[in-house]
């Protein structure tokens, strides 16, 4: 593959994003497509997706910044891609899963917890949340990267912050704590 | 992340009160998704630009959601322009504010337009003094100075037969280091020319890979 040039690719970033809606994708139903194809070619991939279709889990892209978010309001999950931008990036993979995580324990009863709780409950509520949805994170990664070769994606969890994590629960897997289907 | 650390968004953030914020969040609910900005866990604050006399930069932040969920915005108090990552949302505000650039802000609203503004290429952003680089410390000393010797410290003049002003500097760019001539014309439009590698022997600091290559090896 040949590289672009460096100077056109920056002089593009004064161009148009070429899109009537000031927050959604202009390329949202090709990136979704992208994303949802590979990450169901994973067992928990598929699993996520699976039990978010049966619940109605809307998927949108949002043009900006964001990471992801899931709206509990709605049961819909956000993932940004800077607007104009028409590659996803493989870290949107991982932020596919924990969103779709997340969207389960919300069917499944474990709520997002209310600002108006205890700041130990909260927190405590917070902490167990997200302790899956990491967990969802590391198990996705393992799976994509041994069953499709994804070895970017330990790039994209360097850049998360999640080496170690990730480092500590494929140890577990090697010493037989975390079973796995791959 | 290798990062000279802008100023413009470190500073003078004032938060909403629960009236003001509401009024914020009435004007970006009929697009955005309500239920993305509960009022009970959102915080609304906003901060002034020294190079807009009229519009603001408003931050719009969910904590109840893990990780933070946040908004960005420029408005006028009545008219909200999402910073989309693209480039469309800060030209418009330009055009109606208008902008006010000046030799002592152009690096400022730099900084502001790569913060906002994204490439394919992850961050873009002027390099002021290299040795705020945290990579520079594992250079061998050969390289450190050679890098130090062809720093180009950002130097701005106006050309009035462009009617812009020219900012020729030294930038990271594609996980690298380039120095390029950067145009910034008085509406606030940006073009780049002249881009070189600040040192030739330094292509393994670049991204080769691009996010469509990750997905042939899919």
């Amino acid at each position: 593959m040949s590289a672009p040039d460096p100077l056109a690719k920056l002089k593009a970033l004064s161009k148009s994003s070429d899109s009537n809606s000031p927050f959604r994708h202009e390329t949202e139903d090709a990136i979704l497509k992208k994303l949802l194809d590979i990450l169901m070619r994973v067992p928990t991939g598929k699993e996520l997706v699976d039990k978010s279709l049966k619940n109605g889990t809307k998927i949108k892209i949002l043009k900006g910044q964001t990471e992801f978010t899931f709206s509990p309001e709605t049961n819909t999950l956000f993932i940004g891609l800077p607007a104009g931008q028409t590659s996803p990036k493989s870290r949107m993979l991982l932020y596919l899963a924990m969103g779709l995580e997340e969207a389960r324990q919300e069917y499944e009863g474990i709520k997002r917890p209310n600002a108006n709780l205890p700041n130990d409950q909260f927190s405590r509520l917070h902490m167990e949340k997200q302790e899956s949805i990491l967990y969802i994170m590391c198990l996705i990664s393992y799976e994509l990267i041994k069953s499709l070769g994804l070895r970017e994606i330990l790039d994209e969890l360097a850049k998360m912050g999640h080496t170690k994590l990730y480092k500590a629960f494929e140890l577990d897997i090697n010493e037989g704590h975390v079973q796995v289907k791959v | 992340m290798f990062r000279d650390k802008p100023t413009v968004h470190k500073v003078n953030w004032q938060r909403l009160d629960k009236s003001a914020a509401r009024h914020v969040l009435e004007h970006i609910a009929t697009e955005v998704d309500r239920g993305l900005f509960p009022e009970i866990s959102t915080e609304v604050k906003c901060q002034a630009l020294d190079f807009c006399k009229n519009f603001m930069l408003y931050r719009i932040t969910n904590y109840a959601a893990m990780p933070s969920f946040r908004m960005d915005f420029l408005a006028d108090g009545d008219n909200f322009y999402y910073l989309s990552g693209a480039a469309d949302p800060i030209y418009n505000v330009n055009k109606r504010a208008p902008i006010a650039l000046r030799e002592d802000n152009i690096l400022n609203y730099l900084d502001f337009f790569f913060s906002n503004v994204k490439s394919e290429d992850g961050d873009i952003y002027v390099v002021r003094d290299p040795s705020s680089l945290p990579f520079m410390s594992s250079l061998p000393d050969a390289q450190r100075q050679e890098l130090n010797a062809h720093h180009l410290k950002p130097a701005i003049e106006f050309d009035a037969v462009q009617d812009a002003y020219i900012v020729k500097t030294t930038m990271y760019y594609a996980g690298g280091l380039m120095t390029a001539v950067i145009s910034v014309n008085t509406s606030g439009e940006i073009d780049f020319s002249d881009l070189q590698l600040l040192l030739s022997d330094m292509t393994h600091y670049f991204e080769t890979r691009t996010a469509e290559d990750y997905y042939v090896s899919a």
